[in-house]
Order: structure tokens, then C-alpha cells, then sequence
């Protein structure tokens, strides 16, 4: 009886239409059976220390500070003593040691001063120096700290 | 004369009263049987526990990743295949600026079902030598917005 009431109905005017609706349907059902989905939503909790709660030597990290030449520098939060650089991005004539201490070195000779020593003026801090006597060239080395 | 036409109605209703019995008793022992179909229609579909919260401690600039996990199962239709994923597996918390990732365990991307409940967990890590953000002693980020996550099962 379905089969017979569907032909009379295919066979009637607007059997176009009526495809096509079935079509669009078939078409829109098809997809949505294929694409459910089902949700649960959780959370992340953090609990974060900046420093380690069991030292007072919590450690922390800046490249803005004053001596770090936009170097990342790793210094003692509470005292702000640099303990280690990144390395020596800032393309500076000194070098960063692991205690946090710039080296830096300069030829000794009867010309003087070189010319370019007032473009790294700071006020930072000489921690130590000496003159370095090689047989033809004396060097002067200054740790400097910030 | 007029008594034996009475005899002879009384018989004749009586064999009719019998007859009608027969046939009463006749039709109440036939048996007439149908049978049907059950048709079920199986709307396939899929369900996922909810996960607990998952939490981790990390403290600035560690040496090591800070890692927990979370379990949930997914239950699904028997045959059918499913896809299980995580929202932003990549994220910086913008309550203490950590950055962290999620993973569903298994990685294989999902499974079929099997009509039972299939383990799943979610492992997350914070990466080693962050600084983060915090302006006091010790911050949870209750405050960020980003620490909601979804898991999908896509089937």
C-alpha cells in the first residue's frame, strides 16, 4: 500500500519538486548523522611559585635590566646578583662570564685610550682588573658587574 | 394429537440447543495465529565522562617539565568508529603566563566502539624554564579565562 500511494504521489503533478525535496533532505540527513559529537569540558589549575619555596635563591629572568645589553640574564630574585647569561647575543667587544660578570679587554699602548671606549659607557661596577704583560702587547682586563 | 405436537417442539429445540453447543464448542478449540516484526532502529552514539580537574605545580624557571594527568573514558555504540581531540592543546595561561600542552593518551586519534567504557586520559605539561608571571609569593590562576578546555568525541 506504501509503494502504491508513493507512485500515485510520483505520478501526480509536481513530482519534480517533490524529488527534489526528498533529494535535499536525503542530502542535509546524510552528513549531520555522520558528524555528532559528544563534549565534556575540564579545567587546568595551575599553582605557580615564582620562586622556589624552599630557598630564598629564587631564581629570575630579565633582559631589560640595567647590564644585560638585551642579553637574557638569569639573576637571584631577591638580591638581583646575575648568575648566567644566555650568551653573548649583544654583539658587544666583552664577553659574559657564568658568574654573571662581564669581561672585558683592551690593548695597553702609547696611543692612549682607544677612541671608541665612550660608546659602552655604563655605571657599572669593577669587580676586578689586572694588565695582562704578553712579550709584545699588554692587555687590560676588567670584570664589570651591574 | 395437541400433545404430540408439543413433544415434537420440545425435541426439535432441544437438538437445535444441542447443536448450537457443538458448534460453540467446536469454535472455542481453533487457534488463529499472526505473526510480526520488531524493527529497532539504532541511533548510534557516543559518551564521554568528564574529566577532573587536572592540576600542576611549577615553580619559575625549574629544570624539569611540571606533567599531570587526568583520566575519562569514552563509551561508544559497538563498531562504531570515533575520533577523540582536546581543545587548544597549546596554551599560555593569561592569568600566570605559563605555557603549556595537552595530549589525549592514547594518541592514536580515537577507536572503535565497543559497547563498554575505552580509558582514555589527558596528560598535560608545563615546560621547563619558564618565568611566567606572578606578583606575589605563590599564584593559581583561578583568574584565567583560557583554563577551560573541551574533549570531543566526533562520531
Amino acid at each position: 500500500m506504501g509503494q502504491s500511494v508513493l507512485l500515485g504521489m510520483l505520478t501526480q503533478t509536481g513530482v519534480a519538486a517533490r524529488v527534489f525535496a526528498l533529494a535535499a533532505l536525503l542530502f542535509l540527513w546524510i552528513p549531520f548523522s555522520y558528524a555528532a559529537q559528544a563534549n565534556a569540558q575540564f579545567t587546568v589549575d595551575i599553582n605557580f611559585h615564582p620562586s622556589n619555596p624552599t630557598s630564598n635563591a629564587g631564581l629570575c629572568r630579565s633582559s631589560t635590566r640595567i647590564g644585560t645589553f638585551g642579553e637574557a640574564v638569569t639573576v637571584e630574585c631577591s638580591t638581583g646578583r646575575a648568575v648566567r647569561f644566555a650568551g653573548n647575543t649583544s654583539n658587544l667587544p666583552w664577553s659574559a662570564t657564568q658568574d654573571g660578570y662581564y669581561r672585558f679587554v683592551t690593548q695597553l699602548s702609547g696611543a692612549g685610550v682607544p677612541t671608541t671606549a665612550d660608546q659602552f659607557v655604563g655605571a657599572g661596577t669593577v669587580t676586578s682588573w689586572r694588565i695582562i704583560n704578553l712579550a709584545d702587547w699588554e692587555y687590560l682586563e676588567l670584570m664589570v658587574g651591574w | 394429537m395437541k400433545s404430540i405436537q408439543l413433544k415434537k417442539i420440545a425435541a426439535s429445540t432441544l437438538a437445535a440447543t444441542m447443536l448450537l453447543a457443538a458448534a460453540s464448542s467446536a469454535q472455542a478449540a481453533s487457534v488463529i495465529s499472526g505473526g510480526f516484526d520488531v524493527n529497532v532502529n539504532l541511533i548510534s552514539a557516543c559518551n564521554v565522562s568528564t574529566p577532573g580537574a587536572m592540576s600542576l605545580t611549577y615553580t619559575a624557571l625549574q629544570t624539569t617539565a611540571a606533567t599531570a594527568s587526568t583520566p575519562f573514558v569514552v563509551t561508544c555504540v559497538s563498531g562504531l568508529p570515533y575520533t577523540v581531540a582536546v581543545s587548544s592543546p597549546n596554551t599560555i595561561d593569561d592569568a600566570v603566563n605559563l605555557s603549556y600542552s595537552l595530549a589525549v593518551i592514547p594518541p592514536v586519534g580515537g577507536g572503535t566502539g565497543t559497547g563498554v567504557a575505552q580509558n582514555y586520559s589527558i596528560d598535560g605539561t608545563i615546560a621547563a624554564g619558564q618565568t611566567g608571571t606572578c606578583t606575589t609569593a605563590n599564584c593559581m590562576n583561578t583568574a584565567a579565562t583560557n583554563k577551560a578546555h573541551t574533549v570531543t568525541v566526533a562520531y
